[in-house]
């Protein structure tokens, strides 16, 4: 019997406890009666409903990937392995494994570099997992890659089926909400899904790295480095930009000038320079302590959570400028000055007539910036300064293709599912985002 | 065919909706033709229908356009190019977005001239000398930024003569303009017209300014024209239903309200107010001058009665009254509320004796916020007890709404419901003085009527006294008791309505009433006064409105005229108040 224990990692705590407010935000939402009507318009909306189950989907696989455990090592009563899975990787336990020696093209037999074999003859080797169950017998792959994905389509649509038969008290509780959108972005996400895993049994459906990782593998690993460095990282900004903003704005005078002052300056270091010195002091100070962190993991995941808030730190700017130059423009209407007649109090007049103003701006900087962080961890990363290199993200992914596209003929794999997957990600954020705007926004209504 | 325009069955559809729905109307060679009708009506989607400028959503579903014959919905783009600017040009309302802020004006005329930069540069003066802006050609290189709201109307209208159009189409050319600089504009248009031989198709909601200029008039309303008639018989004898109606809502013909009680013991009194932004520069922020928005204002103002504080855009009568309630900081002056004098230690009590309604009802209320809520703001911050729920079902009834309405969101109303929410929300804490800031201005007349006679019934029910900030002089005709004229921060005369309006002394106030276009169209005894106001942070020595007075001697340029008492309790500040 094999035995485990849980591990929690600072950022999965986070991440769960971000999830759950999220939850608790929602449910509070649903018994406030305007706020409900908005939520319906989220729900009527087909676009809404499509990318935010595509969001969920991408969510989910962040979830399962936070759930962190260590092995017990065999015959040991007391004793675990170093390594840190996720429950992610118990899933995906054949495509961490299957690794092979270098670089492979999708759904190859062979290698994609020559090596020597015995006898001085130059040739490409046969990959030791990649179409394996074909034996020798290499004319039958193009069958039996239309096989499994046929199967895989099956399988997806007996999949959808299930859902949709089990979505039936779901749709019969809010029959007013977009379902056939929802439930179409489901289809063709598990018609794409299907035959990717069912090739993924015999195949790499995205080839593999320089060091024979399974790109499929590394892909799906990094939605949660992507994930968490949107999330934890606006989370760390947000209450700054929208409180500096907001009072800035309002309260004017000598305020002002000191908030103003404090991000011209952090805006006139180069960024790049301010994080590249806090990681590096951050790693010092990780690499000084290791009996801090009793696994690599533990490292690597402190690592992260210091890049998120040092770029929480250094982003932040932007926003607060955008709300300051608009609190400017919302303190002069006259129903903030209506409020001021009846001696509201300056806290209660930026809570109620201000901030509710602000909120669709807050929420299209913050897709804005998701977008725009997944991309800086990838910059980041290829300075060198960017989450720890043990870490897998689209960063470290499209970092190492980089150096490959140069290459002939091209290896493009890489870089191929780092771009579809964070385009996935990021377009369904920034449609709905888009949506709950609009619903949100009561003159729109 | 003597007709320079001919319309024919106009439709014009957005989606379902169809803002102009089958109208025809003629215009003959150097007409007027006042196309007169409330917001909504459709009277500009017709004017841009008629320029072929409609919006993307907009579409043209019938009838003809014909300008000389031509068949101008029939045109090409490309001809209907050179129909634009030189077979009719267009005007609009609001000067200051219309004008290119960082192109210099001559350039902005010569690009409407179309002509290279040097004889175009000529063409520029001689347009620029044509609408009457002094010193043209040191204006040609300033920006509009440089220029004051009637000098860039001015501007643009020498821009749509730049091709000599034969019909000018003005969209409410001065409704964002002071009444004295709309006579200038009106006075302009009509020189013009005549000099020209142009034909002018006006459109606009003012009654008044229809009958200064039409020749024809149009009355429209959902689309259609209800009415079209020479001035004249318009005027005296209005054919349709609606019309009447519009008539009747002008404040001058609204019934008058029931007498009120004689002044007594003053409720708010207001002794030299004043406030001035300070003007910083340099590094240091130095105070290099100060702009004086209110300086030296005095007034009384007794339970029950109205007070109209009358004056143009810039004047400071705003500022005034939200340093009466210390929204604003005042710089020096007492204010005495009930008795007790207003300072910050007892503002709580300020806020619950007087209240505020402000100007645009879309601005004043909150969009994110339900009506329930948006009146309830103010009892809430003043710690009101009893049953706000209750209280505001009741504030919408007595506003002439139903309680239902209060989990509503302000864009669901219309803007005079909305002004009715927002008088609600300042009686919600039971004051005893409103100062109402343009509360009708951005209103169309029949709505204004409504909420005038809603004021005028709340005073008689709750004893209110209104400090009502207006610069229109009807509807100061209407409501109050007693009248301030305010120019350039000061108060230049006060006295009763009946001593301010019929025997006006201050020159300023003279000029202010001859400037009303009228509906009987008679333009009397017209005293018209050239320039723009000056600038609060440079008042003119002695009297402020010396640089603009037809009786300025040598003593109004040395000195600030003292208050002369013409009869009881009627002032002026004029040295040749006597004559």
């Amino acid at each position: 019997m094999m035995g485990f224990k849980f591990v929690l990692l600072g950022s999965d705590a986070l991440l769960f406890a971000l999830i759950a407010v999220a939850a608790v935000a929602l449910h509070w939402a649903r018994r406030q009666d305007h706020l409900r009507h908005a939520l319906a318009r989220v729900a009527a909306s087909g676009t809404g409903m499509a990318a935010g189950t595509l969001l969920a989907v991408f969510l989910l696989v962040a979830l399962v990937d936070s759930v962190h455990y260590r092995l017990r090592l065999e015959g040991a009563q007391d004793a675990y392995s170093v390594e840190v899975l996720s429950a992610l990787d118990a899933a995906l336990m054949p495509l961490k494994t299957h690794t092979e020696k270098t670089y492979s093209a999708p759904l190859a037999t062979h290698s994609f570099a020559k090596e020597m074999r015995e006898g001085g003859e130059w040739a490409y080797p046969r990959l030791k997992y990649g179409g394996a169950r074909l034996g020798d017998d290499l004319a039958a792959r193009p069958a039996d890659v239309a096989r499994s994905t046929v199967l895989g389509l099956a399988l997806g649509g007996a999949a959808w089926t299930i859902l949709w038969l089990a979505g039936v008290p779901l749709r019969r509780r809010w029959p007013k909400a977009a379902w056939k959108p929802a439930f179409g972005a489901l289809l063709g996400l598990l018609l794409a899904a299907g035959p990717i895993a069912a090739l993924a049994q015999g195949y790499h459906v995205f080839g593999t790295d320089k060091v024979g990782q399974d790109v499929l593998y590394l892909a799906l690993k990094s939605i949660r480095t992507g994930v968490m460095i949107g999330t934890l990282t606006t989370l760390i900004m947000l209450p700054a930009a929208v409180l500096l903003g907001i009072v800035a704005g309002y309260v004017g005078g000598w305020v002002d000038d000191a908030i103003q002052y404090l991000y011209t300056t952090l805006n006139s270091i180069p960024g790049v320079l301010l994080i590249a010195a806090a990681v590096l002091m951050m790693q010092v100070v990780i690499d000084t302590h290791p009996d801090w962190f009793a696994t690599a993991a533990g490292r690597a995941d402190a690592r992260l959570l210091a890049l998120c808030a040092i770029l929480g730190v250094t982003s932040w700017t932007g926003l607060c400028r955008l709300l300051r130059g608009e609190t400017l423009k919302l303190r002069e209407m006259e129903y903030v000055q209506a409020a001021r007649a009846f001696g509201v109090s300056r806290l209660s007049v930026m809570l109620r007539h201000i901030l509710p103003n602000l909120m669709h701006i807050v929420l299209i900087s913050l897709v804005m910036d998701f977008s725009g962080l997944v991309l800086a961890e990838a910059v980041l990363s290829y300075v060198g300064i960017g989450v720890d290199p043990n870490t897998i993200s689209f960063g470290t992914m499209i970092n190492a293709a980089r150096l490959e596209l140069a290459r002939e003929p091209m290896v493009w794999w890489s870089l191929a599912a780092a771009f579809s997957f964070m385009l996935v990600l990021v377009l369904a954020a920034n449609l709905f985002a888009d949506v709950v705007r609009d619903a949100f926004d009561p003159r729109a209504a | 065919m003597g007709d320079l325009l001919s319309v024919r069955d106009l439709a014009v559809g957005i989606g379902e909706a169809s803002p102009v729905d089958g109208i025809s109307f003629d215009i003959a060679a150097g007409e007027t033709f006042a196309l007169l009708g409330e917001s909504g009506c459709g009277k500009s989607m017709t004017a841009l229908a008629l320029m072929r400028l409609l919006p993307n959503v907009a579409r043209v579903q019938g009838g003809s356009v014909e300008l000389q014959g031509r068949d101008l919905l029939a045109l090409p783009e490309y001809e209907m190019r050179g129909v634009r600017g030189g077979g009719m040009a267009m005007i609009f309302q609001e000067p200051a977005t219309s004008l290119n802020p960082v192109v210099t004006v001559g350039r902005q005329i010569s690009e409407a001239l179309s002509l290279h930069a040097e004889n175009g540069g000529e063409r520029a003066l001689e347009l620029l000398s044509a609408v009457g802006i002094p010193d043209p050609r040191r204006r040609l290189d300033e920006y509009p930024f440089q220029l004051s709201g009637g000098m860039k109307q001015r501007i643009m209208i020498a821009m749509a003569l730049a091709g000599d159009p034969k019909l000018l189409i003005a969209d409410e050319p001065t409704t964002a303009l002071d009444v004295t600089i709309q006579a200038q504009v009106l006075d302009l248009l009509k020189e013009l017209q005549r000099s020209r031989g142009m034909a002018i198709l006006l459109i606009t909601h003012d009654l008044g300014v229809a009958a200064r200029m039409a020749d024809h008039v149009g009355v429209m309303r959902s689309g259609r024209l209800l009415e079209v008639a020479p001035r004249g018989r318009f005027f005296a004898a209005p054919a349709h239903e609606y019309s009447r109606a519009l008539f009747a809502a002008l404040p001058e013909n609204l019934p008058k309200p029931a007498a009120k009680p004689a002044p007594a013991a003053a409720l708010l009194d207001v002794q030299d107010l004043t406030v001035h932004f300070p003007i910083r520069r340099g590094l240091l922020q130095r105070q290099a001058g100060a702009v004086r928005a209110v300086d030296g204002v005095s007034l009384r103002l007794a339970p029950g009665r109205t007070l109209a504080l009358v004056g143009e855009s810039g004047c400071g009568k705003t500022t005034a009254g939200k340093a009466i309630l210390r929204l604003i900081q005042p710089t020096g002056g007492r204010v005495s509320l009930a008795g007790s004098p207003v300072d910050d230690a007892r503002i709580e009590r300020v806020r619950r004796t007087a209240q505020m309604v402000f100007q645009d009802p879309y601005g004043s209320l909150n969009p994110r916020l339900r009506i329930g809520p948006i009146i309830e703001e103010g009892m809430r911050a003043l710690g009101i007890a009893g049953d706000h729920a209750a209280r505001v079902g009741e504030l919408l009834e007595q506003v002439g709404l139903t309680p239902a309405m209060a989990g509503r969101y302000p864009h669901e109303f219309s803007g005079g419901q909305r002004q009715r929410i927002a008088i609600a929300r300042a009686l919600a804490v039971a004051p005893k003085l409103l100062i109402l800031d343009e509360p009708t201005s951005a209103l169309d007349v029949s709505v204004q009527a409504q909420i005038l006679k809603l004021l005028a019934e709340l005073q008689r029910h709750l004893g209110l006294a209104y400090l009502f900030i207006t610069h229109n002089i009807g509807v100061v005709d209407y409501i109050a008791d007693e009248v301030a004229v305010m120019y350039l921060g000061r108060i230049v005369e006060h006295g009763t309505t009946e001593q301010v309006l019929r025997g006006a002394r201050h020159p300023y106030t003279q000029a202010l009433l001859a400037a009303v276009p009228r509906i009987d169209g008679k333009a009397g005894e017209r005293l018209l006064v050239p320039g723009d106001p000056p600038s609060p942070s440079h008042p003119p020595a002695g009297c402020h409105f010396h640089p603009r007075c037809p009786r300025a001697t040598d003593v109004c340029r040395g000195e600030y005229p003292a208050a002369t008492e013409i009869e009881t309790r009627h002032f002026v500040h004029c040295w040749h108040a006597e004559r």
